[in-house]
């Protein structure tokens, strides 16, 4: 693994954020999230070599950019919402907000000290992919949206920690991923009952949830 | 030669306004203006001596004339001479019936003013020259004084010079504390001193507002179009540089700022410029069009001084340099395409009666030479070649570019932002000149009104085509101007790096606006030659079809602004509201458009506050003459004894 | 061979739009219309009578020759071959802009010009996707260009399709292509309906030798924005002077080509999702913008 290959995969970890804003289908909001899976695990594997960067790299790849898309797109087909994403003020102005976090990322990045020396453009990737995830979860009308906004939002910081961690931290890691597991599965099925119950998945309907 | 202009104005605005209703009233104001700035115009060129003094009441005041006073001395005196044309075949319908005198008089008190302050060598004289220009404009601008709305604008100007010079006041005292009221004392002993940061703040403030830089604008849209408009010419063309002026004569002599004041002011420009073009995005009324595109012109010579601060702090001489090279330049081509846009209105304002774009049209073919004119003034004001607003937008957009090569990152993300900003400013600014031009001058009259307008006698027709023509020249001979305003930039910035590849892309500008020059003329010949020049054979509007096509089916002001006011626009406070007829063949509907200035708001609130304050202390104006001269005793009393050491 | 090349692209420009029509007819298991339809129109408009609406004015007879005017200068202005145009001097990528604002000004003028509601339509549109599109291309521009220099020719010789920063200056041009030159999905230059035109119905009154100045302006623009955008994308400026010119040829039909597969594949947008379109493309260039200005050039 080249540090070319390594920086190429953070741009387009970052275009791929600027995408997922952009997306205007769910569809292709599921193929993001799916790619932006698999973009993780070959970071993983090019920042902790060795064999325990495959396992985790595999585990990676395996849930984000497989088994977690799989189960929102199943998901979605179930509570058969429209495919069309409902973002609050247009999708110009999360591609706009986009930008803007980008640009705190590259501030952030200058600025911050890391202990240890990260591949240039990883902490930026990193804090643009969590942005980005916040922009899905606070822009969009839809529960499904806000899952991924939370997907994308744990790929940031998965990013952010992959060069802190030491190879003891593969185990912990992994029981991350486990959880988040049980996380999408359990948002998933909580979806599927409010939209059962209420015939509305969108998240400014919940606010009669609070009592 | 300088006593020659400032003594022939002062003379000229007395023996004006004695000369009241009388037809001399009528000649002799413009005519001593024209030969004062045609005299001033030779002491800004000639290599006159730099100094003097005049006695003044209170002692010696101090007159300058460097290479920064030129520079702002040279579009005053150039535009004063045209408008002063104008200005008589404007008011021809007011002989002897209107008070000519007092108006020309007023006018000259206002370049007597305006002379002063670029001239001044001291604050003294700098305030009495400000404050002579601040109050004449009142005059000037309620010259409409049976309406209402004319008689507001014009006591909210009052509020505004007076606010500002108030603050330039206050700054100058300031400014005089470490070494005295001349401006040699203050270069000597004010930078450096904890003074000087006070001093340009206050000066800003002063100045910002009579420049109109965002937030304090907003009296700017209200002023210049109620006035006459050779007059809104006058101001919007040629009195907002002396902002400018105040400004960069206070960053001189309080020594230039650091980084911090380059941000603020690249962003205030920015922000002002922005908000400038939105807003003659959206507006319907022509003046006011014209009036927004100051305050934006203003904010994009504002944006060139702070890159220049800010390249300055850096230690990067060159992108100094082309900051304050691209502020002044767009100054001067401001000052020219302004007036002239002005001008050209003035026409229309006089030939139909009104500016609204929503009642003209039609006016390209009533009026040709006047449309010309304004295409023009349009054209250079959106930089497009051949004419000479490109030279100046290049200048500043050259600044930012080599910015984002800085070292530091803050101000390689500034820089890349203002650049971006830039672009986007002078996208609005030609979608927004199109609208401006094409509503008005294009399609068919939408009122009578429009319909029967003629061209005006030459002494209107001839000075906007001066204007226009200098639009031009400007641009070709751009080599020039910029040997003009290299000294200008050098009192601010001192001796000047190799600038050789500024020098010469400014003349690979004008050689590009030269070749296309060429190859319109060129096309115009080849035109003659093709079929169908002469012999065009002459049918209806194609309409898709259908057949009744009537003029009040063409695009309006705001329809054509719909989609950019829908994308980006909605910051400008404007709104639409559709009112339609019910049931299957409504009969009725109308569409709204309400194009408010939000920061107004802000500052009426403020206002309000202000006066709610000041009625509070109202139990004290009771009216009791003995307890006023009592209380006056009291204070004198406490003073003294306050003074002789209690 | 500067020479050459302008009249290359005077003769060849016209032959863009044919590309385009046969990749998509090709696309479309079509055969199209001919290669040189183009020319024909262009040789029979040149030959036609004009017909004016009594509402203009001289503003409508001048709108299509500053269609024409601009580009021509631009040719001036455009690196050819990784060499230097006839000029070439700091920033003369924004007098590009600003030479190229000339026919979009010219149109637009000409359309308000005849009075007619659907024209106004166009100019209306045009005004606000052109001021749109402005910074997108500007910002590209000045993202493609080298700590050295602020020429066309250096940005040309910096960037090329290989790199990460160089592609997406590429994709951010070739959007602003699509918008600029009324493409699909920005415009559709083969509707029948003027209520979704932009460029074809503000020359719904031009005839004959004018109609004809505007169609060749229009390709030229479009031949402007490919050879730029074939500067780019190739590194002519390593290769020999010969092969470089024939590379940047077929690189500019080569953008045709792309443009006609674009419309092929692509729908055209509703009007309202437009201004998202430009903007996707402006973030392109602005992506790599904020990355040369994080990261220190």
């Amino acid at each position: 693994m080249t540090a070319s290959t390594l920086s190429l995969a953070c741009w387009a970890i970052i275009l791929g954020d600027l995408i997922l804003l952009g997306a205007g289908r769910m569809r292709h909001l599921l193929l993001l999230t799916a790619a932006q899976g698999l973009l993780l695990g070959l970071v993983t594997v090019g920042v902790s070599p060795g064999i325990e960067g495959y396992i985790v790299a595999g585990a990676v790849a395996t849930l984000k950019g497989g088994i977690f898309p799989w189960l929102l797109w199943r998901t979605m087909r179930q509570v058969g919402t429209s495919e069309i994403v409902e973002p609050f003020m247009g999708l110009g102005t999360s591609i706009l907000v986009g930008l803007g976090g980008l640009g705190l990322a590259l501030w952030i990045d200058a600025r911050l000290l890391l202990p240890i020396a990260a591949p240039p453009l990883l902490m930026p990737a990193a804090l643009t992919t969590v942005l980005a995830g916040l922009v899905l979860i606070v822009l969009r009308h839809k529960a499904l949206t806000q899952v991924i906004g939370y997907l994308t939002m744990e790929n940031g910081i998965f990013l952010l920690g992959t060069p802190l961690a030491g190879h003891d931290a593969m185990w912990i890691e992994l029981l991350i991923l486990l959880d988040l597991l049980v996380a999408v599965f359990v948002m998933g099925i909580a979806i599927h009952h409010i939209r059962r119950t209420f015939d509305s998945i969108d998240v400014d309907r919940f606010c009669s949830l609070r009592d | 030669m300088v006593w020659w202009v400032l003594g022939s104005l002062t003379a000229g605005a007395v023996v004006s306004a004695m000369a009241g209703r009388s037809r001399l009233g009528a000649i002799l104001g413009p005519a001593v203006l024209v030969a004062a700035c045609a005299v001033g115009l030779g002491l800004t060129l000639s290599n006159a001596p730099e100094g003097w003094t005049i006695p003044l009441p209170v002692g010696a005041g101090a007159l300058r004339l460097d290479a920064l006073t030129r520079w702002f001395l040279l579009p005053l005196f150039a535009g004063g001479a045209v408008v002063g044309c104008y200005g008589v075949g404007y008011l021809h319908h007011a002989v002897g019936h209107r008070h000519l005198g007092g108006h020309w008089g007023m006018v000259l008190l206002l370049f007597l003013g305006m002379s002063l302050v670029f001239l001044a060598d001291d604050g003294f004289v700098f305030l009495l020259g400000w404050e002579m220009m601040s109050i004449s404009p009142f005059f000037l601008v309620a010259w409409e004084d049976t309406e209402a709305s004319v008689r507001e604008a014009a006591w909210e100007y009052l509020v505004a010079a007076h606010l500002g010079g108030a603050a330039l006041v206050v700054g100058f005292a300031l400014a005089a504390v470490p070494g005295g009221w001349s401006f040699a004392a203050m270069r000597t002993a004010l930078p450096g001193s904890p003074l000087a940061t006070a001093a340009l703040l206050l000066w800003m403030l002063g100045c910002g507002a009579k420049a109109g830089l965002l937030p304090a604008h907003v009296w700017l849209p209200e002023a210049h179009p109620a006035a006459p408009s050779h007059i809104s010419a006058l101001m919007s063309g040629l009195m907002v540089n002396t902002g400018i002026y105040g400004l960069l004569r206070g960053l001189e002599l309080a020594g230039l700022p650091g980084a911090g004041a380059g941000a603020a002011l690249l962003l205030i420009g920015l922000a002002t410029a922005l908000y400038g073009a939105l807003q003659a995005m959206v507006q319907t009324n022509a003046k006011r069009i014209l009036a927004f595109s100051t305050v934006e012109n203003m904010g994009l010579i504002v944006l060139g001084i702070g890159t220049g601060l800010l390249g300055l702090a850096h230690g990067q001489e060159v992108t100094a340099w082309l900051g304050f090279l691209a502020a002044l330049m767009h100054l001067f081509h401001h000052s020219l395409f302004k007036s002239l846009l002005f001008l050209g209105v003035g026409v229309v304002l006089e030939t139909t009666g009104t500016v609204h774009l929503n009642e003209l049209g039609g006016l390209a073919q009533r009026l040709p030479w006047t449309s010309r004119c304004m295409a023009v003034g349009v054209a250079t004001g959106a930089g497009i070649p051949p004419f000479c607003g490109l030279i100046g937008e290049v200048l500043l957009f050259a600044a930012l570019a080599t910015g984002v090569g800085f070292p530091d990152a803050t101000a390689r993300a500034l820089m890349a932002g203002g650049f971006v900003g830039l672009a986007l400013v002078s996208g609005l600014i030609l979608a927004g000149g199109v609208r401006l031009f094409g509503i008005l001058m294009g399609g068919a009259p939408r009122s009578a009104k429009a319909q029967t307008a003629k061209e005006p006698s030459w002494s209107m027709r001839g000075p906007a085509a001066i204007l226009a023509a200098s639009c031009w020249l400007a641009a070709i001979a751009a080599p020039l101007v910029l040997g003009l305003a290299l000294p200008a930039a050098g009192v601010l910035l001192g001796t000047a790096p190799d600038l050789t590849p500024v020098v010469r892309m400014v003349a690979q500008i004008a050689q590009v606006a030269l070749v296309v020059t060429a190859v319109l003329v060129v096309l115009f010949l080849a035109r003659r030659a093709l079929p169908g020049h002469a012999d065009a054979r002459s049918f209806r509007t194609w309409d898709c079809g259908f057949a009744a096509p009537t003029p009040r089916m063409q695009y309006t002001a705001f329809g054509f602004a719909h989609p950019l006011w829908r994308a980006i626009g909605r910051i400008t406070g404007s709104q639409v509201m559709v009112r339609l007829g019910h049931g299957y063949f409504p009969a009725h509907g109308e569409v709204v458009v309400s194009t408010a200035d939000p920061i107004r708001g802000v500052w009426s609130r403020l206002f309000e506050a202000v006066r709610l304050g000041c009625d509070a202390l109202k139990w004290f104006q009771h009216g009791r003459i003995q307890l006023y001269v009592c209380t006056l005793a009291a204070v004198l009393l406490g003073l003294l004894l306050w003074q002789l050491g209690w | 061979m500067l020479v050459l090349s302008w009249i290359l692209a005077l003769v060849l420009a016209p032959l863009l739009f044919g590309i385009i029509n046969r990749i998509k007819a090709l696309m479309a298991g079509r055969r199209g219309r001919p290669l040189l339809q183009t020319y024909f129109d262009l040789a029979k408009l040149v030959r036609k009578g004009v017909v004016v609406s009594p509402t203009t004015s001289w503003v409508f007879r001048l709108g299509p020759m500053l269609a024409v005017a601009g580009p021509l200068v631009a040719l001036a202005l455009l690196p050819y071959a990784g060499r230097p145009g006839l000029w070439s001097f700091p920033m003369d990528f924004v007098v590009l802009a600003y030479v190229l604002a000339l026919p979009r000004l010219g149109t637009m003028l000409a359309a308000l010009d005849t009075g007619s509601s659907f024209e106004g339509m166009g100019a209306s549109r045009e005004a606000a996707f052109g001021a749109l599109a402005e910074p997108g291309f500007l910002a590209a521009l000045l993202a493609a260009a080298p700590q050295s220099g602020l020429r066309l020719e250096e940005i040309a010789a910096a960037q090329d399709l290989f790199h990460s920063g160089g592609a997406l200056v590429c994709l951010a041009l070739l959007l602003l292509l699509l918008v600029e030159n009324a493409r699909m999905p920005v415009d559709d230059p083969n509707t029948h309906l003027e209520l979704t035109m932009i460029h074809e119905v503000m020359v719904l009154d031009h005839s004959g030798p004018e109609l004809a100045a505007i169609t060749f302006g229009a390709a030229l623009k479009l031949w402007v924005f490919a050879a730029l955008l074939a500067a780019l994308a190739l590194p002519l400026e390593r290769m020999a002077p010969l092969p470089a010119f024939g590379a940047h040829l077929v690189g500019t039909f080569g953008v045709a080509a792309v443009v006609g597969m674009v419309e092929s594949l692509t729908a055209r947008l509703p009007l309202p999702r437009v201004p998202a379109f430009i903007l996707s493309g402006t973030a392109c260039g602005l992506v790599v913008l904020l990355m040369e200005v994080g990261g220190g050039r």
